[in-house]
């Protein structure tokens, strides 16, 4: 894959950001708790990534190491094409059970916003501010490389410089993130 | 007191699913909107729904929540007063 400026990988608790490990924790940490610290370890101040279901702490997390060399104008106009496999089946799970008791009904509102994936890309793109066109693919796990080289041929350049790309999914606490960011 | 602002950071904390934060992440004099814990219009919602059924408070004027949820001091203050259960 060509003019790719800089990639990052999370998974099995290990951050790798261009090849070097940059954070990790023990396997046996609980997922919310190893966000959390990354979170921390990035002296990052916003709150609002509390309120994130996993899915998007993944992909905001990955976003904040792979974008934080860029001005913001720079990041303005990024496109952001990003696929996942399980989509926000999680929150989707976690609503449901606000729902399914009768005795006890209360569609939660904060819960029901993470019930669409590409709530991940809104995430980033508030974030950093990005208003470039933006698409979020659901595909098969086995199928990760081919998506994220297909989401690679897919960038056309026009007038923007930059492109973020990449796989991420979060499925029965098991989670993994491939972000790189192209440079036209 | 004390006791309640504690009670209500955890409550926040489950309700809002604040997952991986802890009472102490929480100033409880900071602004629960826009800056400091950074809550929107749908959190609104959850608070309202939590001061209702966890402490009987029915709030009737949706502008006396500007006040009251300024900050967990001013909900816990808000609470303290009004509780029925």
């Amino acid at each position: 894959m060509h003019n790719v400026q800089r990639a990052i990988t999370i998974r099995n608790h290990q951050v790798i950001l261009q090849g070097e490990l940059l954070f990790q924790r023990d396997q046996s940490t609980p997922n919310a708790r190893f966000f959390s610290e990354l979170y921390k370890e990035l002296k990052l101040t916003y709150p609002k990534f509390f309120k994130m279901d996993p899915l998007a702490k993944l992909g905001f997390l990955a976003a904040e190491l792979l974008l934080n060399s860029l001005s913001a104008e720079e990041k303005e106009e990024m496109k952001i094409l990003l696929a996942c496999s399980h989509s926000s089946i999680e929150s989707d799970t976690m609503f449901q059970n606000t729902i399914s008791d009768e005795s006890n009904y209360y569609p939660s509102p904060s819960l029901f916003v993470y019930t669409l994936p590409n709530i991940v890309i809104g995430e980033i793109a508030i974030r950093h501010r990005i208003y470039g066109e933006n698409g979020l693919y659901l595909t098969p796990p086995n199928n990760k490389k081919s998506i994220i080289e297909t989401l690679h041929k897919q960038i056309k350049w026009e007038d923007n410089r930059y492109a973020l790309i990449g796989y991420l999914d979060y499925y029965k606490n098991k989670y993994e993130v491939d972000f790189y960011l192209i440079h036209s | 007191m004390k006791d309640l602002v504690l009670e209500l950071k955890k409550e926040i904390i489950e309700v809002l699913n604040f997952e991986g934060m802890t009472p102490e992440d929480i100033d409880e004099n900071a602004p629960l909107f826009g800056d400091g814990l950074g809550l929107d219009s749908i959190d609104a919602l959850e608070l309202i729904v939590l001061m209702e059924k966890k402490y009987g408070i029915k709030l009737a004027d949706p502008n006396q929540g500007r006040e009251i949820f300024a900050s967990i001091t001013t909900m816990a203050a808000y609470i303290k007063e009004h509780r029925t259960k």
